[in-house]
Order: structure tokens, then C-alpha cells, then sequence
């Protein structure tokens, strides 16, 4: 059966309009999971996000909400989405303000880009190579198709879970992580105009 | 060195909820709805999409949410937003109604921790602060309020001070060259673009292709900011009734062209003179 349910996580930090217009805009059925409910009943979850590391666990530490996380992905059939922040979440730990702990789903740690030699905030439209055959990006390489805001990236332990990278002026970074049925994207594809509508379009088929 | 991918990022000055368009910041002129400009823009390949509300900073209202929210709902590239901001909460509202970004000018010259704060809670990407440069005989000040107060502190130094306060880009206007289309500013654009380890979009100035090429190639920045080169030849393609407010004198005269500047056709001649966009 294709997932229809989409239920946005809100942490009340983030821009959830866009991520919802988008969802809607592809006919899923789109709501907010607010702090305190309880019993989630949806296909996919999508942890959104533009914030603090730390603001934002403080939040998820004071609600239910790893509980019905960890319930959600241990359902058959379901998916787990974290963008940008929501996916650095996902991780063990992050430097952000000082060490703080992630929802520890993917073993590894979340980095500041070395200010010295880049930019930081990473900002802007880059490349995706994809280094997994999966089904919701196919293409090898996307070319500036996808937009990028963020001042931190993500290490995981493991290379097995990497579906993509980005390279940021010769920096190398996991743009796409993936284990089991859950997805952390660092861009942002409510934001990256046809091509991101297209990932979110295909995760029905997951 | 790695190239450098370039923003080329539409700005869209609104009052009363029309698109205008000034000459160094002043003498507006009506164009039409601004709703419509972007999301032209956005199906001809803007990176970004930039709202200003000219005079939200100087009467301290803010009429800007709603075109945000009828905005954001069709468009899926970054949309940011500008004009008065002076509250953690008016951010909030911004960032609710759909915006991504929120640019900065007089609230960060009153008070520095204003940014700090800001990105502490909201993350730095999300702060934008925008930089007036006004060449006053060949000095450098910094302006607030579109150009109308001058304050005696150097566009160099001043972005410095917001990057280590926490803003995550500096949009950097001349306020000499705006509305002008003679060129950019290329001498203040490289010395702050050199300056900071953040972002850096230059604007004021765009008149040509080439001087486009020339800001992008001669400075560090990130991305350059158009308005009056695209808006101007687009503004004849939709009918827009011309308003009974405002100077809609440019709308009333006007002629029936075809567009000449699209973004497409920019991004094409950047592309041909080895600069990186997205096409």
C-alpha cells in the first residue's frame, strides 16, 4: 500500500510551512505532531529543521517524543525522515554549542566545517553524488539541483548507511544517510525547487 | 581552488503590497504584484527569492506576512524576508508564514546582541544581515532606514563585528550605485567579501550581464541580488491593472515588449564565461 500520512514534527523552532506545502502539494495527507500527543499514526514522520543542536534535543528530552519515534520505526511499513537538523539528530552526539546528545538512531558525530578554509554557512545549490542504488534518488549525479543551509554536517561511523555526498569546495560530506527505514537529507528538498519534490513524491513508494 | 557556485537572487521591493523600484533607494516607481513576479521568477530559475517591505522600517509596520504566506505556499526555492524586523517574535511570525531567512539592517545598528540572540535561536543560516555602504567622498559609512541615516562606522569593520555576533550572510547594498544599472560597487563588495568567512551577495547596480560577471569574478562573494534588470522587462508580460496609488506612471506609459533580460538568459552567459550557476 502506498503511505498517504504524513505527520510533521513541531518542535515550534522550525519553518514548517514550507515542508507541509510541499507534502501537500504532492497529495499527501499532511499534520503537525504537536509536543505532547501521543499514539503517532502515520506512514511517514519527518523530523524538519532549522535551529539549534541543542535547543532542539532540550525539546525532544522534555516530550514523548523519542518514545513514539523509536515506536514508529520499529512499525512495519513506516518511514522516518530527518532534514538538515532533523537529520544531524538523528546522530549520536554534535560539537554545536558545547557536546550535546543526539537521538543516537545512526552511530556517528555532527562537525562544524573548518571556518578557516570554508564558508560557513555552507549556502546555496550543490551537487549530490549518490553512492547506493536506492529508490527514492537515481540518478548518479544531480548537478546544483538541491539547496543547502547549514553551518554543521554529519560523520557516521559507518559508510554502509551513506546513500550521498556532497563535495563543498573540495570538502567531502554525507548528504544522504540511510538505515533501514530511516533517512536523514541534509539539503533541503522542499527548497530545491522540482528536483526535491520529486524525492519527497518518491518516498510513497519506499 | 575550487569553483565558486553563484546565487543569482531576485529582490522584490514592496509597499502597500506592490512590487516598486527605486533609484538609490528613493524615488519609487509602481511595477505590479509582487506575488506574481516570484513565481515567475522561481519557474525561470531564481536561486532564491529576497521580499523587502521598503517602509516597514521607517513607520515600524510590517504588512509583509500575508504576501509571505500566499508566496511560500507555491514556491520550493528559499524565500527571504526584510524591512523593520526589530523582535525575536517577528521572526518567529516570518518563519511561520513560510519565510527561511530574516534580513537584518537597523535593529543590528541599535543593537548588536539582537543578532547574537537571534541566531542562537534560530541558527545563523537563518540570519541575514544586510549592509549598507555609502561612499561619501571616498570614505565608507554605513546607512540604515534605505540610505536616510548615516552612521560613522565603516561597512569593513561592521560586517566583521555581525559575523562574529553570528550572522550567517551579509547582503551588501551600495547605496551610490543602487537603481543606477552603471555597475556594482566592486571596491567595497571585495574588501568586505575578503573580510568575512560568511556568505557575502552584492547588490546595487546590475545593469548588464557583464557587470554581473565582473562583481562574481573580481570579489569572494556568494551570490548577487537583481532587481530593477529583470523587473523592468517582465513587468509588461502580465496585465496588472495600474493602481490608483503610488507613482504608476512607468505602468501607464509603458510599451508591450518581449522580455530581454530573463534570469535564464543571465545564468546562460555566466555559464559561457566559466562561472558555476544552477541551470
Amino acid at each position: 500500500m502506498k503511505k498517504q500520512k504524513v505527520g510533521i514534527i513541531n518542535l515550534g523552532i522550525n519553518n514548517l510551512h514550507s515542508i507541509k506545502e510541499a507534502c501537500n502539494s504532492l497529495g499527501y495527507k499532511t499534520s503537525l505532531i504537536n509536543l505532547n500527543q501521543k499514539k503517532y499514526n502515520f506512514d511517514i514522520i519527518i523530523l524538519p529543521g532549522i535551529g539549534s543542536f541543542k535547543k532542539a534535543m532540550q525539546i525532544v528530552k522534555k516530550s514523548n517524543i523519542k518514545n513514539e519515534i523509536l515506536d514508529h520505526i520499529n512499525k512495519k511499513n513506516k518511514l522516518l525522515i530527518g532534514i538538515c537538523l532533523g537529520m544531524q539528530m538523528f546522530f549520536s552526539n554534535s560539537d554545536e554549542f558545547g557536546y550535546t546528545k543526539g537521538l543516537n538512531l545512526i552511530k556517528g558525530s555532527v562537525k562544524k566545517f573548518d571556518k578557516e578554509k570554508l564558508i560557513t554557512p555552507h549556502t546555496g545549490w550543490n551537487s549530490i553524488k549518490i553512492l547506493k542504488k536506492n529508490n527514492f534518488i537515481k540518478t548518479k549525479e544531480h548537478k546544483n539541483s538541491f539547496y543547502f543551509t547549514h553551518s554543521f554536517y554529519c560523520k557516521p561511523e559507518s559508510k554502509e548507511f551513506m546513500i550521498g555526498e556532497t563535495n563543498y569546495s573540495n570538502f567531502k560530506f554525507c548528504s544522504i544517510v540511510k538505515k533501514d527505514n530511516i533517512i536523514g537529507m541534509q539539503f533541503h528538498p522542499e527548497k530545491s525547487g522540482s528536483r526535491g519534490l520529486e524525492i519527497l513524491d518518491n518516498l510513497r513508494k519506499i | 581552488m575550487a569553483k565558486k557556485f553563484i546565487r543569482i537572487i531576485p529582490k522584490l521591493d514592496i509597499k502597500n503590497g506592490l512590487l516598486i523600484k527605486g533609484i538609490n533607494l528613493e524615488g519609487l516607481r509602481v511595477l505590479g504584484d509582487p506575488y506574481k513576479f516570484a513565481n515567475y521568477y522561481y519557474k525561470n530559475g531564481a536561486d532564491e527569492i529576497y521580499y523587502v517591505d521598503n517602509v516597514a522600517s521607517l513607520y515600524g509596520t510590517n504588512n509583509l506576512s500575508k504576501f509571505v504566506s500566499k508566496t511560500a505556499k507555491n514556491l520550493f526555492i528559499p524565500l527571504s524576508v526584510g524591512g523593520g524586523i526589530r523582535s525575536i517574535k517577528e521572526i518567529e511570525n516570518f518563519l511561520k508564514s513560510g519565510a527561511d531567512k530574516v534580513c537584518v539592517n537597523s535593529a543590528a545598528i541599535e543593537n548588536i546582541n539582537f543578532i547574537k540572540q537571534a541566531s542562537r535561536i534560530f541558527g545563523s543560516s537563518t540570519i541575514t544581515c544586510i549592509v549598507e555602504a555609502l561612499n561619501y567622498d571616498g570614505n565608507y559609512f554605513i546607512t540604515k532606514e534605505n540610505g536616510r541615516d548615516v552612521i560613522k562606522i565603516n561597512p569593513i569593520d561592521w560586517s566583521k563585528r555581525l559575523e562574529d555576533n553570528g550572522a550567517g550572510e551579509i547582503f551588501l547594498t551600495s547605496v551610490n550605485k543602487e537603481g543606477l544599472k552603471k555597475g556594482f560597487d566592486i571596491f567595497i563588495t571585495k574588501k568586505v567579501s575578503k573580510n568575512v568567512r560568511i556568505p557575502v551577495i552584492a547588490h546595487g547596480g546590475a545593469g548588464s550581464y557583464e557587470d554581473i560577471y565582473n562583481v562574481i569574478n573580481k570579489t569572494n562573494i556568494s551570490g548577487v541580488s537583481i532587481s530593477g534588470l529583470i523587473h523592468y522587462d517582465i513587468c509588461s508580460i502580465f496585465s496588472f491593472k495600474s493602481p490608483k496609488v503610488g507613482n504608476n506612471d512607468f505602468l501607464k506609459n509603458q510599451k508591450k515588449i518581449k522580455p530581454l533580460n530573463s534570469l535564464i538568459k543571465i545564468k546562460k552567459y555566466l555559464s559561457s564565461r566559466g562561472i558555476l550557476v544552477r541551470t
